[in-house]
């Protein structure tokens, strides 16, 4: 079973829902906060945190669901067992707001809200999040905070240990500027922990997921998440 | 407050005069906004149009219709005008909390919003540019927070907006039909819960601020408008999503315009009952609030929900376990009385619950065609106008791509979207092949020429942005924006739209759901007088039941025919090419009964042949003209076009110049790319409609018109600049 925790103003619930349960058959079951307990449920083997606002997001995006008893369970079940974990949009700036993650997600350079495409190319194939994924990836995107920053010295840490996953590329797969909707940098979109259990991305594969939304690509991400539980 | 005509029917009804807090609740409930003193006695203009699909009409938070495998759809329309001019983001945000929450009191999770948002001249209006920017960031953060994809709707700029900007937004929601809640309390006995945010001191009188004109002081009417708390908005749709799927309310509405008076009284009213309320159970924000304060506050994110006594606790233990505040407020009681007291058993008000929901004169104002509508000349421009107009219009910003301001919304939550704001239609997957698309938009320039016409053109066009994508139109939900209804001339427009609306829907059989009115867009400043355009916004909804066969409006590949069906008369009056490169706007000629029809076959026959997959891609031709619909498909294809004007068919008798031919904007029009080898397929199917191949795509950035060619890198940087250009804030 997959966990989908809703935090207070998390929106994205259903979609995940929808989409572990249509496009993968796979059980799933959205988990209110004040129901925090439900994560330590033997029948949960992996944790989907859902896009939305968290809170609101007031304080800081993140920052308020990060200090929760919700995320409190959620840490503790990936420090004891290994648990994997998916962050996608609010769910990525809730896990580095919590420390689970290296770096921060900082406020879009145009200071406005972006909902649109990009494409993404998978940056190494030793991550398992990423593996296998080959040509260029078209996800939406929608989001207010979602430059990526982290100090230089992480960052040379984190290519090191393979953790830079996910970058925005042109539709050929070209890493540059033009193709950065928000600044991050070196155009990173998602990122992993050192143990390749926890994965954090700023664009949405469940909005990716049937031909009918325009693109299915979201699909080949959320199937490595899937094989990353299993063989857990 | 009421005007001395009320207060003496307010006095007569109470023998006595009205408690402080009475007067306040009258201000409210008989407030145009509430009320439609002035407007209502209109709608029976309305009542001929039906269909089966319609399960309820307007009248609640939202208009249901049927779109079949047990679903409803729930349509809503709604403005945020007076509150916008004052405070854009919050104004903005609040409506389109306000709309969402119309729609959830049936029952509805809310899957889109779209909306339609006028601004006065932003080429030159630093005021506009600011309203704009902050209007889309209130409407961006409120949205996007509640997790409701946005799918459309439209922008556009005239001076007549400065002062009164105009914020409509409409919401569409899904129910499967045995879950749906009735705004009614029928059962005598029954508790009334609020619940949601606390009440403050924002939005107090609200409702009465947006029905009187703006003046130079009314920035100091700031507390009139409310602030929004989207986060609490969508606890506020888990909570009820629970709250159905237990079974555990009986009726629902939500506090919006009129506050707790206007939710308390309207939900007894419509099951026939009174209400007894304690004020003292509801939750306050702020310390030391009058009754009359608290009574119609417009303090946002609230609900009331009606339950049975059994299940008072259940109902409670939902409200706990989410953190809300609630107030167990009242009780539904048998006779026709609206007593509101508190906890010492201080009487607040006692009256008669109907006369207080009803009891309001209606107003018929006198109305007369104003002076300058009767001189109103003509205009025709001949052929050597069209290099000038080519080369213009794009700088328009009514025409440009409005991406600046789509892209702040988000498109694809709830993953239903499978067209995005921008084409022809915004369009949603409802799953089991089915998808609906709706189009939210008014032809203001039109309908400032001739009120009755232009609403027609509205309908017509608006229809035919839906048939260009495949769908057939089911319903509309309209949103008029007019000017002060005591000025003859401003009354005049109204009744004339209102005229208009009747005669279309009639025409393409379309009930009306749903809607409001938005009266005294009136503003004075240094003495003058200020008037928006007449402004009817129409949401209208189609439906397929085969959504793989949706067509957009994009150029797909070279080498395709370029069909045109309808013919093109002399059309330049109120077109943007007249507006935006002539500064002037003519005169627009009646639509007659036929041309109605023909435009409804028109938009028929292209359905049918996209149902028969022979389309490639399709647009209807509206604002900006043939040329402009040609361009904006090809944009962002790398497509180019050759096409012969002499090949355009022409109305009867009519031999309009080039430049009316291309700018000209004649209702009715559609512009289809079709493969060569199904050419005569689709002639074959069109038989007596207006038609003809004006020419074909080519591999080159090129737009060619006869021995004419125009760079379509130049005119789509003018159109991707047009907007954003005046937004570097």
């Amino acid at each position: 079973m997959i966990a989908i925790p809703r935090f207070p103003a998390t929106n994205n619930e259903n979609d995940a829902l929808r989409v572990m349960k249509e496009s993968f058959k796979k059980e799933a079951k959205i988990i209110p906060h004040f129901d925090y307990e439900t994560i330590f449920d033997r029948n949960i083997k992996g944790i989907f945190i859902p896009g939305g606002f968290s809170y609101g997001d007031y304080l800081r995006t993140g920052a308020i669901a990060a200090v929760s008893e919700m995320m409190e369970a959620i840490k503790t079940r990936n420090k004891e067992e290994g648990t994997p974990i998916l962050g996608i949009c609010n769910g990525f700036q809730i896990l580095t707001e919590a420390g689970m993650l290296p770096g921060t997600l900082l406020k879009n350079t145009s200071t406005r809200f972006i909902s649109n495409w990009v494409h993404l190319k998978p940056e190494n194939s030793i991550n398992p999040f990423t593996h296998e994924i080959k040509s260029p990836l078209h996800l939406p995107i929608a989001h207010y905070e979602g430059r990526y920053y982290a100090e230089e010295e992480e960052l040379t840490q984190m290519r090191e240990k393979n953790q830079i996953a996910l970058l925005y590329s042109t539709k050929e797969g070209e890493i540059v500027t033009d193709a950065n909707p928000n600044g991050s940098i070196a155009n990173i979109a998602g990122i992993s922990d050192e143990e390749f259990t926890i994965f954090g991305m700023m664009p949405h594969p469940e909005r990716a997921s049937r031909e009918a939304l325009n693109s299915a690509d979201g699909l080949l991400l959320l199937k490595n998440f899937l094989k990353i539980v299993e063989e857990k | 407050m009421p005007n001395d005509k009320e207060m003496k029917i307010i006095r007569n009804k109470l023998g006595r005069e009205p408690t402080r807090a009475e007067e306040a609740m009258f201000d409210s409930m008989w407030s145009e906004h509430c009320s439609y003193k002035s407007s209502k006695h209109w709608f029976k203009l309305f009542s001929g149009v039906t269909s089966p699909r319609v399960r309820l009409g307007i009248g609640e938070g939202a208009g249901l219709v049927d779109v079949g495998d047990g679903q409803l759809i729930g349509l809503a329309l709604e403005s945020h005008n007076h509150p916008s001019a004052i405070d854009p983001f919050n104004g903005a945000a609040t409506g389109v909390g306000g709309i969402i929450r119309d729609v959830i009191s049936q029952g509805c999770k809310p899957i889109a919003l779209l909306d339609s948002l006028r601004f006065g001249d932003i080429e030159q209006s630093k005021h506009s540019q600011y309203l704009l920017d902050n209007a889309v960031r209130g409407i961006s953060s409120y949205g996007n927070c509640v997790g409701i994809p946005n799918i459309g709707g439209d922008i556009a700029f005239d001076p007549s907006y400065e002062t009164n900007c105009l914020i409509n937004v409409m919401c569409i929601g899904l129910i499967n039909e045995e879950d749906v809640v009735r705004s009614k309390a029928e059962k005598e006995g029954e508790i009334l819960i609020l619940f949601g945010s606390a009440t403050g001191r924002d939005g107090i009188g609200g409702v009465s601020f947006a029905s009187e004109t703006l003046t130079d002081e009314s920035d100091e009417d700031r507390p009139a408008v409310q602030i929004g708390d989207p986060a609490e908005e969508k606890i506020l749709i888990d909570i009820i999503e629970e709250l159905i799927s237990q079974k555990l309310i009986t009726g629902m509405q939500d506090l919006g315009g009129g506050g707790f008076t206007c939710a308390t009284s309207e939900i007894v009213f419509g099951g026939g009952k009174g209400a007894k309320i304690n004020i003292d159970k509801i939750p306050l924000r702020e310390e030391g609030m009058a009754p009359w304060e608290i009574m119609i506050s417009e303090s946002q994110e609230r609900m009331l929900v009606v339950v049975s006594p059994d299940e008072v606790d259940a109902v409670c233990d939902i409200l706990i376990k989410y953190e809300v505040n609630y107030g167990i407020v009242g009780e539904v009681i048998g006779e026709d009385r609206y007593i509101a007291e508190n906890s010492k058993g201080e009487v607040i008000a006692d009256l008669e619950a109907s006369f207080l929901v009803d009891g309001f004169p209606e107003y018929h104002h006198p109305y007369v065609a104003p002076e300058e509508f009767l001189v109103l000349k003509e205009i025709t421009r001949g052929d050597e106008f069209f290099d000038r107009f080519a080369n213009e219009i794009f700088n328009s910003p009514n025409l440009a791509k409005k991406n600046f301001v789509y892209d702040q919304y988000d498109k694809h939550v709830q993953i239903r979207t499978m067209v995005e704001s921008g084409d022809n239609a915004g369009i949603l997957d409802l799953g089991n092949k089915k998808a609906i698309g709706a189009v939210l938009d008014t032809n203001d320039h039109q309908v400032m020429l001739n009120p009755r016409e232009g609403t027609i053109r509205t309908v017509m066009r608006n229809c035919g942005k839906l048939y260009a994508s495949g769908l057939e139109p089911i319903t509309v939900v309209d949103c008029l924006n007019f000017g002060n209804p005591e000025m003859k001339d401003s009354y005049w427009q109204f009744v004339e739209s209102i005229h208009g609306l009747a005669t279309a829907i009639k025409s393409y059989n379309l009930p009306i759901v749903g809607g409001n009115v938005s009266l005294y867009n009136e503003s004075e400043s240094e003495g003058k007088r200020l008037r928006i355009n007449p402004t009817p916004t129409v949401g209208i909804v189609g439906l397929t039941t085969d959504n793989t066969k949706i067509t957009r409006g994009k150029i797909k590949q070279s080498n395709s025919k370029i069909l045109i069906i309808g013919s093109t008369g002399e059309d330049l009056g109120g077109s943007e090419a007249i507006r935006y490169c002539e500064k002037t706007l003519g005169k627009i000629t009646p639509s007659l009964e036929q041309d109605i029809l023909n435009a409804q076959k028109n938009g028929e026959k292209v359905k049918q042949l996209i149902c028969e997959e022979l389309v490639l891609s399709a647009k209807n031709i509206s604002r900006g003209g043939l040329f402009s619909s040609l361009a904006k498909m090809l944009f962002e294809t790398e497509k180019g076009a050759k096409v012969a004007s002499h090949k355009i068919p022409k109305k009867e008798g009519l031999n309009p110049s080039l430049t009316a031919l291309f700018f000209g904007e004649t209702p009715g029009r559609f512009l289809l790319e079709i493969k060569p080898e199904n050419e005569n397929r689709i002639l074959e199917l069109l038989g007596e409609v207006d038609h003809a191949i004006i020419g074909q795509t080519i591999d080159n950035s090129q737009l060619i018109i006869d021995e004419k060619e125009y760079n379509l890198s130049t005119l789509e940087k003018q159109w991707k600049e047009a907007v954003e250009k005046h937004m570097v804030i």
